[in-house]
């Protein structure tokens, strides 16, 4: 027997011909397309990671030289007697206002009809504007006339006394139309009894006649404020001696500060001499004309390399020195027996306030006054500044200052603290809407509510935020301050705002703008939760609420929290609406009023950015800290998210 | 009872059934369904026609027929877990469990079920540790001392003969245990909050055949306490551990009869089809 094998048919499984590319077919171009447009976003996210760290960390050497050159020219010790002054000053506002309060309440229920007075002099005023003004032209027609005499003169006489008692009529009728009621700007309501005094002097006054009582109730005031004047003659000399008390203090500081702010220029300089002398070495090289060439030559060998010298630059501020410690001391010592000489108690309640006040004012002043004069007597140019220093003044810095003539600083805390503010001020307002709602939708609500909510939250995505931004300033912010003045509402911190921009309304918005966002990742994590545990609750005998509370919301829960982190990251990372609508103050919060701080202005990371890097040169010590500012940015949304992955893996649904 | 029906005359339309006789169950009626019809849509359709049929007090009454013949539906009538779906409703008939028509107004779904338990076919223990699952019964009852959930948890889980496997571990999370273990937890969990009667849908249809052993041994001890109604594909399962079997064909009640008489002697030929294995 011979064998045999089947042959014949063997090329059905051969390789084609057809297309080919150096020995690649169809199918592996089709494989390495995908490939390749998934590599290419990933490559591009390593890029734009390694540009922004590249750019972003050259600002730490960059911003120690900044640092040294602040100290080697002096200027700290100029900071130092800044800070004096400043903390003076604020003692001294204090003492001031608590002086003024009480002189003005002296005539504090008189002052209050005075106003009243003059508003309702407005009401009136303009409620009678026509009639008014048909008044002053007559007047000046028979004025004109004056000269010409004869009838026409008559006629125009006629003619204004006509006009003017139209006029006076319709002031009676103004006055009569004015109640209390329409008082507005005036905080002190009068009784009936002095409103219909007022404005019967009122309408007298502005008929043109004379109101003695309008003018009795003047001379009383102020021989009110006069007698208190006088009363608290000691308090008021004390106020005044305390702000004279500042001015040596503050003329040594303006001397040293010109002197300083000119060696912080010569150091600027120094600085861009070798780009400088480049350029002009450049241009030479280019240049054809040879004289010009020769003069750039001449320049660009003219330009001085050299640096300035700290000893030179810091001796004015070393012979100033004592005279500075001498003068800090008298100060300090007049400031103390100054304060001893206020009475602790008089007799306006707003004044006593701030006094019963004042000791602790005081005493911080003393402790700060105290560590600046420590921290000026040990100053010295020669204190070395390490990198560390460069680290944590920019991270933990409360100062944000640029484009300044004296001394730019780049301190992250008030930007950072106002982006975890408003980001915090979002998130407790989203969450419990954007949770709830996602609860309500997946298990409570019918299809029919489901197809109308669910696709709505999800539409506030589309808005763009340059839209909400716009809404918060035209609508939001007023009805915000409308609302603040309300009276019931008065007990909220920070109520009545200030600002019609600030950290509450960007919250508000933002809280909107994240909802879709929280509401869609924990409508999903809840409808991940299986059927069956729904069905055993529900056999077990336990109402719907029960099962959601107990059974799915727990099960959800990883979801949930992780749905809360993300949209906690896309809140900080939003920018349209915080540069448009927070206030764009960048200072750190004032702490001191509690929750107060809520209704400040502020500036956020993300504003900053979008609001400098249009008008800064490229490569710059500022350009850098907004690329820092940046990073960190780029850092809390790396973390945010990768916790909000971890959260999900480690706690999440097992079955 | 056996329950004697026109194939026919049924599907041509017939509007009542034939009257149910006189049969060889014994015992007190714990659930009794009088002409029974269920729709899914609105009565568009009937996913059961016209059911009648007596359940008695602390036996094994086992449901058996093909897919989609309506067995599972009409286990969840007894509970009224078909509530939750949209458009779904009973449609003609009534159900009175203990003499009280489970539709009626004055009926509280929530205390219904509280009498009528279930076990699934798939396990389904919360994501809670084995306590928390089987305390969670008694729990939204409103049983807050500690003292007595601890009892409770110990004698269902004996009851559910789990005791002796996780007494060690009871806060350790539930699905550390086996699949058999989970289902008898499952089962743990419905007897914590005492109910009458104990509706099991397939319970052993995701189990080994070890683990299904158990669980049967364990519905044949619950039988004293409990009235177990109980679906089932397996015919073997059905005929080792009911003490009655109703079989089920498109929706109708074919033939309701105890076990031992239903698998020996069959009345109807479908019937007798079915359990021969001739189709289904």
């Amino acid at each position: 027997m011979s064998k045999t094998t089947v042959n014949g048919e063997a090329k059905a499984f051969r390789k084609k011909g057809g297309f080919n590319i150096l020995g690649k077919g169809l199918q592996d171009l089709i494989r390495y397309f995908f490939g390749g447009n998934a590599m290419v976003a990933i490559v591009v996210l390593v890029l734009i990671s390694a540009f922004l760290a590249k750019e972003a960390f050259f600002f730490f050497p960059r911003h120690l030289e900044e640092l040294r050159a602040y100290r080697e020219t002096g200027q700290e010790y100029v900071g130092y007697m800044d800070a004096e002054l400043k903390a003076h000053r604020k003692i001294t506002s204090q003492v001031t206002q608590a002086y003024n309060l009480q002189i003005r309440e002296a005539a504090g229920d008189e002052l209050a009809l005075l106003e009243v007075a003059q508003e309702l002099k407005g009401i009136i005023r303009s409620a009678a504007e026509d009639e008014g003004r048909a008044l002053k032209a007559a007047e000046e027609k028979a004025g004109v006339l004056e000269f010409v005499g004869g009838e026409a003169l008559e006629v125009a006489l006629a003619d204004v006394a006509a006009k003017r008692s139209a006029y006076n009529e319709a002031l009676q009728k103004a006055g009569e139309g004015v109640f209390l009621d329409n008082l507005e700007r005036s905080e002190v309501k009068p009784s009936a009894e002095d409103f219909a005094k007022v404005k019967r002097s009122v309408v007298r006054t502005l008929s043109g006649e004379e109101s003695p009582w309008l003018t009795e109730l003047e001379a009383s005031i102020s021989a009110k404020q006069a007698a208190a004047a006088a009363k608290y003659g000691e308090f008021g000399e004390a106020v005044e001696s305390l702000v004279a008390a500042q001015s040596p203090l503050e003329n040594l500081w303006s001397e040293l500060r010109t002197i300083t702010a000119e060696n912080r220029s010569a150091v600027e300089k120094a600085q861009t001499a070798p780009r400088r002398k480049k350029a002009l070495e450049d241009g030479a090289r280019l240049t054809d004309d040879p004289t010009k060439k020769a003069e750039m030559l001449a320049r660009a060998a003219a330009v001085d390399l050299s640096a300035p010298n700290p000893e030179a630059m810091t001796e004015a501020v070393y012979a100033k020195r004592d005279e500075h410690q001498a003068i800090r001391k008298q100060l300090f010592a007049e400031t103390e027996s100054l304060l001893k000489s206020i009475p602790q108690k008089v007799a306006s309640k707003q004044s006593n306030e701030i006094l019963d006040d004042l000791p602790k004012v005081a005493e911080k002043f003393e402790k700060q006054f105290a560590h600046l004069g420590k921290q000026a007597a040990a100053w010295s140019h020669q204190d070395k500044i390490g990198m560390w220093h460069s680290v944590t003044t920019f991270f933990l810095g409360t100062e944000w200052v640029t484009n300044s003539s004296w001394n730019d600083v780049y301190g992250l805390m008030p930007l950072f603290s106002g982006s975890c503010m408003i980001a915090l001020i979002a998130i407790f307002i989203a969450v419990p809407f954007s949770v709830a709602s996602a609860i309500y939708v997946n298990q409570i609500a019918g299809p029919r509510e489901q197809n109308l909510i669910k696709p709505t939250i999800e539409f506030i995505q589309a808005i763009p935020s340059i839209v909400l931004g716009f809404f918060g300033i035209v609508v939001l912010g007023d009805f915000l301050r409308d609302v603040s003045q309300w009276e019931v509402l008065s007990w909220i911190p920070g109520f009545p705002m200030q600002e019609r921009l600030n950290a509450l309304n960007a919250g508000l918005l933002l809280a909107f703008m994240s909802i879709p966002t929280i509401f869609t990742l924990a409508e999903d994590a809840l409808n991940n939760v299986p059927k069956a545990y729904r069905d055993a609750s529900l056999a077990l005998g336990s109402t719907r609420l029960q099962t959601i509370l107990k059974v799915i919301v727990p099960t959800a829960l990883s979801g949930i929290v992780a749905a809360v982190l993300l949209g906690f990251g896309r809140i900080i990372g939003e920018t349209m609406v915080v540069l448009l609508v927070a206030g764009n103050k960048i200072a750190m919060p004032e702490f001191s009023e509690g929750l107060g701080i809520l209704t400040q202005p502020t500036h956020t990371m993300t504003g900053i950015i979008a609001q400098e890097t249009g008008e800064v040169e490229q490569g710059s010590l500022h350009w850098r800290a907004l690329f820092m500012v940046g990073m960190v940015l780029f850092t809390i949304s790396l973390v945010l998210n990768s916790i909000a992955q971890q959260v999900l893996k480690r706690y999440g649904n097992k079955s | 009872m056996v329950i004697e029906m026109n194939q026919e005359t049924a599907t041509l339309g017939k509007e009542t059934p034939d009257e149910p006789v006189i049969g060889r169950i014994k015992g007190k009626t714990m659930i009794e369904c009088n002409d029974v019809s269920f729709s899914y849509d609105n009565g568009k359709t009937n996913t059961l026609d016209h059911i009648s049929l007596d359940i008695p007090e602390k036996q094994v009454t086992a449901f058996i027929g093909p897919s989609g013949c309506g067995k599972s539906t009409f286990l969840r009538c007894f509970n009224r877990m078909n509530d939750l779906i949209d458009s779904a409703r009973i449609t003609s008939g009534s159900i009175n469990i203990m003499g009280q028509d489970i539709h009626a107004p004055e009926v509280d779904v929530i205390e219904l079920r509280k009498q009528v338990g279930m076990v699934f076919q798939k396990y389904n223990p919360f994501p809670k540790s084995i306590y928390e699952n089987v305390s969670y019964g008694p729990r939204i009852q409103g049983v807050r001392d500690k003292k007595e959930l601890d009892a409770i948890v110990e004698r269902s889980l004996k009851g559910a003969a789990l005791w002796d496997e996780v007494k060690d571990r009871l806060n350790s999370s539930a699905f550390g245990l086996s699949g058999g273990q989970q289902q008898r937890l499952c089962i743990a969990r419905a007897i914590a909050v005492q109910p009458h009667v104990i509706l099991m849908d397939e319970p052993c249809s995701a189990l080994d055949p070890i683990a299904t052993a158990k669980v049967e041994e364990l519905i044949m001890e619950l039988r004293e306490k409990y009235t177990i109604v109980i679906v089932t594909h397996s015919m073997q399962q059905a005929s080792r551990i009911s003490d009655n079997t109703a079989f089920f064909y498109l929706g109708k009640l074919i033939e309701y009869d105890t076990t031992k008489t239903l698998f020996s002697t069959p009345s109807q030929k479908q019937t007798e089809d079915y359990i021969s294995g001739r189709f289904g």
